[in-house]
């Protein structure tokens, strides 16, 4: 045990000797009078003198007890003390109960856009930087302050409380947040680095629920159990909670829109379906559509120069959380679009009432399909996936396919090769040198090439000669058979361009990738550095591949898209039970190699965007793209290079949602292009959770609730202390103090 | 009784030094008392008068009650009462305890004695004076004369408590003294053995006679306002014992009020009248006793 005044608890053991100097003094000092009635006394004396003496001893004791007690509490005696210094300071400041030792402490902000919420005219961020500069204000000298956010930049403990406080004062919301409990696992990572006794973790939330995600749970747990385990103190860091939120009553909120898709071929009409969401009492809102074309000024800023293109009146009834409207673009040239949709009327989330989308609308790709004979029977699945009949006749089909036997390429010139934005070999026969050098340079001026290998791959030899293996950047080794065809295709770049029509289900959870079976397909071997592997077979051994060539893209699949069905075919891509996987695949493949890659023009807050400019062959290939000018959505610009490869820009900072807009420095080295960034459904997501429901969240953590500066105060006091016992000590004195004046009062009443 | 109370007080009393003066004082504050409260059933003079009836000789009408009531009263005399009176005094040391000194047990006894002789020979009753202390010490024997009482007085005046305690054998030594019934008027603390006292009243009682006992403490015999340790002296015996004022206070106080009541059960059993009395009680309470006592026996 230690004592915070430990003057007072020797002060209670002289003082407690005092009434036993007293007695011992007063024994023989009995005042001599006179009484003639002592015959009423006498039997009582000798009879009690043993209770007498008891009695006095009794009251003596509690006599003295009760200076002792006092002394003792007023020492404020406690379970727990501090025990080494902080170099540089003086080794005195830790005498035990001391409460102004140095503490380490981590201040974790929740930083992610819900935070930007205006509750009493100011921003949940700005209220919880208040409380945190005026508890910084209380933390002693020299104290080690960490101040972390949802995102990774400073995850360091500070110079001194001033760099903490202007630490404070300049957190602002970020775009791309990590949890709570990942900040607060770094906090604690932080603090358990820390030699420092008195340490404490305090963390800033509005509670909502995507700041405190469930699977991350148990880790966070594990964490904090993880420190207490490692200490012999046993619990040696406090944990704070800090509620900076308030219910939102009502809020209007745009969650998502979403677009039949980001490259749209010229000539269709396109539906915008807009998800909104709403929160309180029955309400109308008002939503517009904008649209600005790409030949904008980017210096402009957005709603100045785009065109208000439909509203929609949307009538919310109490409880009614989700609504969907559709919203028509129709006749829009080719070109790119950047729109927004936003009400009209304001609450107290202002960012989640406006969402932003980017829109390139092409005119339709022409593919060519060089199939072995019977060239319409085995180009049949794949003209059919990519140009179906029906659209033709309508003439809403997607691409332009002809499609011609394999033996006429070798007809064709490199010029008459650049008629077509990409050419399929569907099974291919072995092909003499100039073709492939033909098919290499169309490629590397800008074309897509995808080879579709199947059975007529022989002889193998064929293909592995020079020319055609710096084509394909691998060489075909050997077949691989597999009787049962329980071998099917699974992904492993997610992120290909090629795979992004799945992505939408359920992170592609839900495609059947197994279904595509397969019964043999050719083994290629040494894979270029550069190739990218977009889906294996499920038995590990690439299945379909990409690589660049110069400006154009190559696309290979080692097993055909072109087998009918029979029992030799090496696969049941176009039939088997998944063949709207295979439907789609094609559609991702064509359009990756028509553009050089799919371009991404819609972003989410944090992602780093890449930017392609869109390139005509016929116009543009001859031009190298040259540097850019990408306009901020607050119309602030910078200056961007193209990558290595001289065809994409890259731009990391999507910090801010909106629209972006990049356009050349050179005119018409590239077309006007740009992306736009919003926030995901899930960022605005304001639901909270209570505070009992996060307490069992954080269940055996032992994080406490603080909800205002005294409360910290005290419970700063109870850690720096550990338990006190001057509660506890000062009720026994009462008590003893009570039983003394009623046992006093009984023996001499 | 108004405000003859305050004058009826012992320490208001004890200011008069004359004896006589003393017993007139107290007398007469307390007959004034009587009459001018409402409350009392009886008239004291009147307890010794009756109403003039044809042929009583007219040098026995009372003139004062005359002068009061306009109405004519003769006393009784002598030989209508036929009552002796015995004032037995204690004369032992203990009796000139006072913590205070204030009054003393013996002065306020003597004063209560001398009143009660006025009062008695102005009535016309006779009136004896015995003393004690283990012993009976002096006596005067009783008369109605008006003389007495200077004699009675004279006696108590010169009295300075002294001896040891024995009240039983002063008892025994009275018993054998009185030939005819009488009415003893006991002043004493009754420090001493309480159940040879007790016999011994008893005695007289079985012997004809009518008791009044005077119990007189001091006031701090009856209250012990003692603190602290103390070392407590018997003047008779000079036994000495030590302890804690406060925590014996409790138990002599139970001790005492045992002793009393035993004393209350007793006396009135054997129709012994039993009146406690200490140095702070007014004088008035004691002849009202006194009177009450009387009545009874009218």
């Amino acid at each position: 045990m230690n004592f915070i005044a430990v003057s007072f608890l020797l002060g209670g053991i002289i003082a407690a000797a005092i009434p036993v100097i007293l007695h011992l003094m007063m024994r023989g000092r009995s005042r001599r009078i006179e009484f003639p009635a002592l015959q009423f006394l006498r039997s009582t004396i000798i009879q009690n003198k043993r209770k007498y003496t008891l009695r006095h001893l009794l009251l003596l004791l509690m006599r003295a007890a009760l200076i002792l007690l006092l002394g003792l509490a007023l020492a404020r005696p406690f379970y727990r003390g501090t025990e080494e210094t902080v170099s540089g300071g003086s080794p005195f400041r830790h005498l035990p109960g001391n409460t102004e030792s140095p503490i380490a402490a981590a201040l974790v902000f929740d930083t992610s856009i819900r935070m930007n919420c205006t509750q009493n005219n100011k921003t949940r961020l700005d209220a919880a930087k208040e409380i945190g500069r005026a508890l910084l204000a209380r933390f002693p000298a020299e104290s080690r302050i960490a101040i972390l956010d949802s995102s990774s930049d400073h995850d360091a403990f500070q110079i001194d409380l001033t760099s903490a406080k202007d630490l404070i004062g300049k957190l602002t919301i970020k775009a791309r947040s990590r949890s709570l409990p990942e900040s607060i696992r770094e906090g604690v990572r932080l603090l358990n680095s820390s030699d420092l006794s008195h340490r404490e973790l305090i963390v800033f939330t509005d509670r909502t629920n995507p700041s405190w995600p469930e699977r991350q749970k148990e880790s966070l747990r594990q964490a904090i159990k993880n420190v207490r385990q490692s200490k012999e103190s046993g619990d040696s860091i406090a944990h704070y909670l800090v509620d900076c939120g308030q219910p939102i009553r009502e809020n209007s909120s745009i969650r998502a829109i979403i677009l039949p898709a980001e490259t749209i071929p010229s000539g269709k009409r396109i539906t915008l379906e807009v998800e909104t969401g709403h929160l309180g009492l029955d309400r109308a809102d008002t939503l517009e559509l904008y649209l600005a074309a790409g030949n904008r000024n980017g210096k402009e800023a957005f709603f100045e120069k785009a065109q208000k293109k439909s509203v929609q009146t949307i009538e919310f009834k109490k409880e009614e959380t989700r609504k969907k409207s559709l919203f028509q673009l129709a006749d829009l040239a080719p070109g790119f679009y950047q729109g927004a949709v936003r009400f009209t009327g304001g609450d107290s989330f202002a960012e989640d009432n406006v969402r932003w989308f980017s829109l390139d609308i092409r005119s339709n790709g022409m593919i060519l399909l060089a199939a072995p004979d019977p060239v319409e029977e085995k180009s049949l699945f794949v003209r059919e996936a990519l140009a179906p009949e029906e659209y033709r006749k309508l003439g809403i089909a997607p691409f332009e396919v002809k499609s011609i036997p394999q033996s006429d390429l070798k007809k064709l010139t490199p010029d008459d090769l650049k008629a077509y934005q990409a050419i399929f070999l569907l099974d291919p026969a072995p092909l003499d040198d100039s073709l492939v050098d033909n098919l290499f340079k169309y490629t590397e001026s800008g074309g897509g090439l995808g080879i579709f290998f199947g059975r007529n791959a022989v002889p193998v030899n064929a293909f592995r000669t020079e020319s055609f293996v710096r084509l394909i950047g691998g060489t075909l080794t050997s077949q691989v058979r597999i009787p049962d065809g329980d071998t099917g295709l699974k992904p492993v770049n997610w992120e290909n361009s090629v795979l992004a029509p799945f992505r939408s289900l359920n992170d592609g959870e839900n495609v059947p990738w197994g279904l595509l079976s397969v019964n043999r397909y050719w083994q290629i071997a040494d894979l270029a550095p550069d190739a990218i592997r977009i889906l294996d077979y499920t038995d590990g051994r690439p299945a379909i591949y990409t690589r660049s060539i110069g400006r154009g893209t190559l696309l290979v699949s080692s097993s055909p898209f072109s087998d009918l069905p029979n029992d030799s075919s090496w696969n049941q891509y176009p039939y088997g039970e998944a063949s709207w996987v295979f439907i789609v695949l094609m559609d991702g493949m064509a359009r990756h190699l028509l553009s050089g890659g799919l371009p991404v023009l819609n972003y989410l807050a944090g992602e780093n965007a890449i930017l392609r400019p869109s390139h005509d062959l016929e116009s543009k290939r001859s031009a190298a793209p040259g540097k850019g000018i990408l306009y901020l959505p607050d119309c602030e610009k910078m200056e961007l290079t193209p990558d290595e490869g001289g065809t994409q820009f890259r731009f990391p900072g999507t910090a801010q949602t909106g629209s972006y807009f990049f356009q050349p420095l050179l005119a018409d080295s590239f077309s006007d292009t740009g992306f736009s960034v919003n926030y995901s459904a899930e960022d605005f997501d304001l639901k909270e959770i209570s505070r009992s429901e996060l307490d069992k969240y954080l269940e055996g953590t032992g994080f406490q609730w603080l909800d205002n500066e005294k409360e910290m105060e005290s419970a700063r006091a109870r850690q720096n202390l550990g338990q006190e016992y001057y509660p506890v000590l000062i009720v026994l004195f009462a008590l003893l103090l009570i039983g003394e004046y009623v046992f006093a009062n009984k023996f001499y009443r | 009784m108004g405000n003859s109370e305050q004058y009826l007080r012992p320490e208001v009393i004890q200011t008069i030094k004359r004896l006589d003066l003393k017993a007139r004082f107290i007398v007469k504050g307390f007959m004034h008392g009587l009459h001018a409260s409402p409350t009392h059933g009886f008239s004291v003079e009147f307890s010794e008068h009756r109403k003039y009836t044809q042929g009583d000789d007219p040098k026995d009408i009372d003139w004062l009650i005359y002068a009061k009531t306009n109405k004519y009263y003769v006393k009784k005399f002598e030989s209508e009462t036929n009552l002796t009176g015995y004032l037995v005094v204690d004369t032992s040391r203990s009796m000139g305890y006072s913590l205070n000194s204030k009054i003393s047990k013996f002065d306020y006894c003597i004063s209560l004695a001398a009143a009660l002789a006025f009062l008695m020979i102005q009535q016309q009753d006779p009136v004896g004076l015995i003393t004690f202390d283990e012993n009976i010490r002096r006596t005067v024997a009783p008369k109605s004369k008006r003389t007495q009482l200077g004699t009675i007085l004279s006696l108590l005046s010169n009295l300075t408590p002294d001896g040891q305690t024995g009240i039983a054998a002063a008892l025994r030594q009275l018993a054998g003294m009185l030939k005819r019934s009488s009415l003893i008027m006991i002043f004493s603390d009754l420090l001493d053995d309480q159940d040879e006292i007790l016999k011994m009243l008893s005695r007289l009682r079985h012997a004809g006679h009518d008791l009044i006992l005077f119990h007189v403490l001091d006031e701090a015999e009856v209250h012990f306002p003692f603190h602290g340790e103390v070392e407590l002296e018997d003047p008779e015996s000079a036994q000495r014992l030590s302890g804690n004022a406060d925590a014996l206070k409790k138990d002599y106080q139970e001790a005492l009020e045992q002793y009393r009541e035993k004393f209350r059960a007793e006396c009135s059993r054997t129709k012994i009248d039993y009146i406690e009395l200490d140095t702070g009680i007014p004088f008035d309470k004691a002849l009202l006793e006194y009177l009450i006592s009387r009545s009874k026996k009218r």
